[in-house]
Parts: structure tokens; sequence; C-alpha cells
């Protein structure tokens, strides 16, 4: 699984991120963490300090104040539990208090610790915040029928989690209820590092009770290079940067039924304005009841099987200006009810609304020579971007076989190109019909995958496919590197008409898994066109962790035509290889 | 006629010899059988367990890094258990969920969910020897134990963290292990794994693992809370330890499904 854990990855690299990228890195986060928290700043008394916010262990509190790799987390757990006796409960390492502000240690207090000794210690201490909280609620309310009572409910709780009904019911009990959840702004103040999760914690008596603190907030910084060897067929420039922010609150029910993500995709390039995009990627209630679920709001949905391309994904618009393979896409609101029965689960999706696809502006790059007039889109509906589109999906999982049949009706994500004048086109969105195939099957070492479509609409009606295998020799040195081999045939009825690339084509990857602590990987794939013997694409994706925040991601496209009437021909001059840097807070 | 006799009493000696380490033998695996059986017994009907976990991945110069996951398991009476992983940290990976179906008979199911595409994956279970997150643990390390999965052989007493032990070879029946054996040792008092020296296709030492600080909970069963696992060959090691342990979750199939996968977070 490791190899498939992380789609891409490349060899060792340092462990340090360059000087630079991480203060330009650390100096952006800085800008938006003051935004978002401004409320959080604490006055110079803390300084130097750092507080226990809820949930939090001390394992990962000393992972983060680690002064250097020469000394172990379990040495610095143990200064921090010497330097601040009065945070344990009872001076007990394993009852850590929230809310207490630390000393963290420096180096020379970290170093002083025993190693050996820090380790048992450590491994002694159980430091779930989860487990200390009831026990440490105890202690405030005092008494011993208070502590009786407590025990109670506690008992109470864990036997109610059986039923789902009583489930409802069951921590509402413990957990005051969130009705009247905090001003925002003093929530804020309380926990401004909201990594909070205490999911599973019932009674605690802080207002961390509150529903805001059941929030988890996480994100992302992605600071991306494109270099390209050659200036574009009208000249543009040949170095791209620019800056994505994924951002993602989310939050979970005690009981699991109720989920809600919302998850905001923020981008700037310095090039091309059109590569600019405000995003929602996420932002649905999960409902998961028993046997069904619905899902409501902006969502993406993925169908598939095979690796080379995407042919029976067809719920969200692609975000090909993100990655030209259509792997990145847009948020598509939807109501979408799953029911998950003993023949399958059937998945029924209504669309109410249509994403248009965004094209590479003039100063853009991987374009046409015409622009697109994205401005001035036709569609076939005179519903336009309000026509109702609804999709249904029938999967199952046999024993060694996934199989899904797929049904699609609604406006076409791909928009056929009309000409309107000497340099524009416009983007024309007809009525389409798809009819879907995706299975996977497992033979020993062997995975064979295909992809099927019959897509129907105004402009023309074809059949298409993608099949192939993914075979992984395991082991294949000393240090337990996989190399997975990919073989995948495309197939498009349209022949060379084919508004598209894999008509008649062979695609060949390989993918090694280094198996490292980095989780490093790479992929290499050649797509070769079978009927134009001088058309073909490569890529390559690559990536490694730098450190438990950072990764490093190479990505390349490489673009080999000579025909005029091919699609690649217009990329000719768009090789390029992408360098990303990803920051985790 | 002494000479005669002394003969034919050799010549049957001889014949009984191998008979008599054959029996040996069968004994010995009838014993081993009897002690891993009587391990799996101990160990049968806690229904379902979810555990946090924290993994300290240790290179050769020292060098830590960490991994932190919640596990979830669900007992299977007539197959194998099934088992759901979600990974925290490191960030990168965080959201990432891998969904297993052990299996006695047939290979093991075994899925991926990425969140940056919500995509599932399915995995070929054949790759089981290889690390789990980089670790020194191996997937079939992590995965249940099984009696059908290994044929056993009781060999001698021993004595490991003051407990008396039985020793016991296993051999994995699966080809595709990256073990060609595994010395185990079984306390007597409770019948838990205490040590294991797994070795490699060579059949030369691989890694050791030692299992500590058990604690028993809804009064019969034992879970530890910490494992250490160290590479003999390249000097690497990794401890596994559970932050918190907890039965009874109420779960069902439903949260072992595909549908369960891309909602794990």
């Amino acid at each position: 699984m490791t190899a498939a854990l992380l789609m891409q990855t490349l060899i060792t690299m340092p462990y340090n991120v360059p000087d630079k990228v991480s203060h330009f890195t650390a100096a952006a986060l800085l800008i938006i963490s003051s935004c978002m928290w401004t409320a959080s700043t604490h006055a110079d008394e803390h300084a130097g300090k750092r507080q226990v916010q809820p949930g939090e262990t001390l394992w990962r509190i000393a992972s983060e104040v680690r002064p250097s790799d020469d000394v172990s987390i379990a040495q610095v757990m143990q200064a921090l539990f010497e330097l601040n006796p009065d945070a344990f409960l009872q001076q007990d390492i394993n009852q850590l208090q929230h809310g207490q502000w630390l000393i963290v240690p420096d180096y020379e207090q970290v170093a002083r610790q025993n190693a050996t000794e820090a380790l048992q210690r450590a491994s002694e201490a159980r430091t779930s915040l989860q487990r200390a909280e009831p026990q440490w609620s105890m202690t405030v309310q005092s008494g011993s029928d208070a502590l009786e009572e407590q025990q109670n409910l506690l008992l109470a709780s864990s036997d109610t989690t059986r039923g789902l009904a009583a489930n409802m019911a069951g921590p509402e009990q413990l957990t005051p209820s969130p009705v009247e959840p905090a001003p925002e702004t003093n929530v804020a103040a309380e926990n401004p590092a909201r990594s909070a999760s205490s999911a599973n914690s019932p009674a605690s008596p802080e207002a961390d009770n509150s529903l805001w603190s059941d929030i988890e907030w996480y994100s992302q910084v992605n600071l991306m290079q494109r270099a390209f060897p050659q200036r574009g067929l009208q000249q543009q420039s040949q170095w791209h940067q620019s800056v994505s922010l994924e951002m993602e609150w989310y939050w979970q029910s005690d009981d699991r039924s109720h989920t809600v993500v919302v998850a905001p995709y923020l981008r700037w390039d310095q090039q091309d304005s059109n590569r600019h995009l405000v995003d929602l990627a996420e932002a649905y209630w999960l409902y998961y009841g028993s046997g069904w679920e619905v899902r409501t709001g902006v969502n993406k949905v993925f169908w598939g099987a095979v690796e080379s391309q995407r042919l029976v994904d067809i719920i969200n618009q692609r975000d090909l200006l993100d990655r030209p393979d259509g792997e990145s896409k847009l948020g598509q609101p939807m109501v979408q009810l799953s029911l998950i029965r003993d023949f399958g689960t059937i998945q029924a999706y209504l669309l109410p609304y249509f994403r248009e696809r965004a094209f590479a502006g003039s100063d853009g790059r991987l374009r046409l020579p015409q622009l697109v007039d994205t401005d001035r889109p036709a569609y076939e509906s005179s519903r336009e971007r309000r026509h109702l589109d609804w999709a249904l999906r029938w999967s199952q999982q046999f024993s060694g076989l996934d199989l899904g049949v797929s049904f699609f009706q609604g406006t076409s994500r791909e928009p056929a190109l009309v000409p309107s004048s000497e340099e524009l086109l416009i983007p024309f969105y007809p009525q389409m019909k798809q009819l879907g195939l995706d299975g996977q099957w497992i033979l020993g070492s062997w995975l064979w995958k295909i992809e099927a479509v019959y897509r129907d609409s105004q402009i023309e009606d074809y059949a298409a496919f993608t099949s192939g295998f993914e075979y992984t020799q395991i082991g294949i040195n000393e240090r337990f590197w996989d190399l997975g081999w990919l073989v995948e045939y495309q197939y498009d009825s349209r022949g060379l008409e084919a508004n598209a690339i894999g008509q008649n084509d062979l695609f060949v990857g390989w993918r090694l898994a280094l198996n490292d602590a980095a989780g490093s990987e790479i992929l290499l794939g050649v797509i070769q066109d079978l009927d134009r013997s001088s058309s073909r694409s490569a890529y390559l994706e690559a990536s490694t962790r730098l450190s438990d925040r950072f990764r490093l991601r190479l990505d390349g496209w490489f673009f080999d035509s000579k025909d005029p009437e091919d699609l690649l021909y217009w990329l000719r001059k768009d090789d390029y290889i992408q360098l990303t840097l990803e920051y985790y807070f | 006629m002494k000479k005669y006799l002394l003969h034919s009493l050799l010549s049957l000696g001889l014949c009984l010899l191998p008979a008599s380490v054959v029996a040996e033998q069968d004994a010995a695996m009838a014993e081993g059988l009897r002690i891993a059986t009587e391990r799996k017994v101990r160990d049968t009907g806690w229904g379902d367990t979810e555990v946090v976990m924290t993994m300290i991945l240790r290179d050769a110069r020292g060098r830590e890094s960490r991994r932190e996951m919640r596990t979830l398991t669900l007992e299977v009476l007539d197959d194998g258990d099934k088992a759901l992983t979600i990974f925290d940290e490191p960030r990168d990976v965080r959201g990432s969920a891998f969904l297993t179906h052990t299996k006695t008979m047939v290979p093991d199911e075994q899925w991926l969910f990425l969140p940056a595409v919500n995509r599932v994956r399915r995995i070929v279970s054949r790759n089981k020897s290889g690390p789990f997150m980089g670790s020194e643990y191996a997937y079939e390390d992590l995965s249940s134990f099984e009696l059908e999965k290994f044929s056993f052989t009781y060999l001698h007493d021993d004595e490991v963290h003051g407990e008396l032990c039985y020793v016991v070879e296993q051999i994995p029946q699966d080809e595709y292990s990256g073990y060609s054996r595994m010395v185990v040792w079984i306390d007597k008092s409770h019948y838990r794994v205490q040590k294991i020296d797994y070795y490699d296709r060579r059949d030369s030492l691989l890694k050791t693992l030692t299992i500590h600080d058990y604690k028993l909970y809804k009064d019969e069963f034992w879970r530890a809370d910490r494992m250490e696992m160290v590479n003999a060959q390249n000097q690497k090691s990794t401890t596994l330890l559970m932050t918190d342990i907890q039965f009874d979750r109420g779960f069902t199939d439903a949260d072992f499904d595909n549908n369960a996968l891309q909602r794990a977070r």
C-alpha cells in the first residue's frame, strides 16, 4: 500500500528545506494565520511558553518543540515534565492538563535527560488527554459523590454507544449541548490552535465542550515553480510561479452520524490571470444512517479505475490549468444519496449547478493558438448552467473484483470549441448522456483494470475504453523498493476525428515506491499514439517528504507531435517541469 | 546365535530410530498447534476495538520520525478480522485510510482511500512483506493472527520478561510471506506473545519484536501498550505505542466497507 499511499515521489533529498523558501513560507503563513486568529495573540508573560490545547498529547507537544534531531522525543517529554511539574495533575506524566502554559526546554535541558530512561518513562506514559480529562474533571468537582456520579455517567455512555438511537442521546447527556456556543471570538481566544481532536472525549469542565472546539482545522500552502525550456508558440514566458492555499474545516458529531466539511481553495498565478482561482473544493454536510447516507453541498466525486486517463469520471469539472491530466477538479454542488445494500451500493446524484471549464489566457502556457472566450459560453439547454443534471451509479465489491456501472445525463463537462472569429473560440456545452463501466480485478500480483463509456450528444455519439494491468514487483532490492509496471491501451471509436488524445494509444508506466520513511515515490508514464508514430507524450510525478510538515514534488510533462491535426501539436513547445513545495499547518 | 540376535536387535533399532524421530516431530507439532490454538482461543470474543497509535521510526543514526494513526478493528469469528486504519500524521498523508479484510483461506482484500482525489484504490494484497509506512513493521506483522496461516512446532521452554514461555516455531503457509519462519515466545501464564524472531527468506535473523506492558481489558483480553521492532540487519527500529485502547465501540460490518472507507477521516 505504501506504493499507492503517495502517488508520486523522488529520491532522497536533504532533510532541511532551503532557508529562503522556508522563510518565505513562514512569512506567508504568518500573515494568513494572524488574519485568521488575531484574537489569539497572548500577553508577553507567556513569551517562550506554549499552551496545552484540548486534545493535545505530550507526545505531540514534545515533537513540536523538539530543539534538534539529536535528541529523542522521549527526552523532550521528560524535560517538559521536569520543567513543568505543576502542569501535570498529581505530578503524573500521564495527566497533562490542557490550558496550562509550558516552559519550553532548550537543547541543553533536553540533552541532559538520559535517553534510555526517558524512553522507558515515555512508553509508560499513556499520554492521551482523552483519558486524563475525565479524571481531572472528577478532581475539579471534588467530593466522592461527584466522582461516583461521573463514573456512572461514563459507564452509561459506553453502554449507550451500542444502540444508534441511544447513541444520539448518550453523549449529549455528558457534553452540555452545543445549542449555545460561546461567541466565536472568545472561543478563538481560548483555543488558538484549535487542533482539538477531542471527538471521543466525554465530560470536560471547560468551555471546550462547545461545538466550536470540536472543529478540526487543517491547511496547506503550495509554492509552485514551472519551468518551460522553450518560449511558447505565442512567445509566452518560460517561468511561471504560482501559490495555492488549501484549507479544511472538519467537524463530526460524537456518534459519527453527522459530518460537516468546508474546504476552500485559492490559487494565484504570476503570469496568467486565468489561473487565478477562488474555489470551494468541498463544503458539505454528510448524514450517515444505518445502510444509507446523504451528502448535501459542494463535493468532489471520483469514479474510475485506470491510471492513464479519466473516462468514466464525469461529476466534477476538471481543473486543467492545475494539472493537464485532469486529476485536479472543481467542487460540484450536489445532493448525493447512497443506499448501501447486500447487492451493492446505489448512488443517486442531483447536480443543480454547472461549473464551466477554465482555459489558459493569452500569457498562459498549454493553450491552443486561439483564445477561448470563457465570458461568453454557449449552452444547448436554455437553463444554461442551471440545468438540473443527474447521475446514478451502482457499485459492488466481490472477492477480488470491484465493479461499477454508472449513468449520467446533463451538461457535458467538456465543451466543443466553436470559432467565433480569427482569434476567438467559444465554448459550447451540449447536453449529453453517458453510460459508464469501471472495474478492477485482482489476480495474484496482477491488477487488471478497465473503464469504458458510451456517450451521446447532439454533436456526436461514440464509445471509448481504456484497459490494462498493473503488475507489481515487490522488494526488488535490499531496500525493499517496489516497482509497478503499468500498461494500458486507449481506444476511441471516433478514431483520428476524435477531439481527444488517446484514440488508439498505448500507455506504459512505471511506479517506483522506495518504501522509506520519507514515503518517496516516482511515477513515469509514456503515451504513444499508434496511428501517428511521431505523436507521444510523457509525464513524471515524483515526491518525497522533507519533514513532518514539508513535502517536495517534482512534476513534468513532455509533448511531441509533428501533425497539425493532432491536439498535441499545439503543445509541442510546452514541455515543462514543475517543482512544488507543500507546507502543512 | 547370540551374534544373530544382536544383529537382528540392531537392525530393528535402526528401523525404529526414524520412526521415533517422526513421532517426536509429530508430538512437537501437536504441542505447537495446541499452544497456538490456546493463544487464539484466549483472544476470541473481544468484539471490536479502537486503538490510537503512535509509531516512532528510528534510522541507523537514531534519527526519529513519527506516525500517528487510529485503527478500528472488528472481530470476525468465522474468518479473518476487519481493520480500518486512518492516518493522522505525518500531515501529507492525513486522512488517508487503509481497509483490510483479512481472510483465512484466500488472499486478504485491501483498499486505500486517497483524500486528495476522493479515490478508493484496490491494493494487491500480495504485497504483505513490504514495509508499513516506511517502518520496520511489514503489513503481515500487523494483520490479525489466524491459525490457518501457519504451521506450528513446539521447540522448547524459555524465560522472557520474567515470564516462563513456550517457544514455538511458526512457518507461514503463504508463499508470498516475507519470512521463512518465525520463532514465537508465548508465556505460559496467559498465552500472550512476548517476543518474535523473524527469519528472512534466506533464513537469517531479520528482526526481533518484543512486546511490553500488557494490560487486561474487559477482565479477559490482554493488550500491550508498547511494541519494539528492531531490525538486526540494518539497525533500524520502530516503537509502536498504543496511546489509547477502547473496546465495545459498537462497530458493525457497515463500518468496514468501501463507503465507510470514504467517510473515514
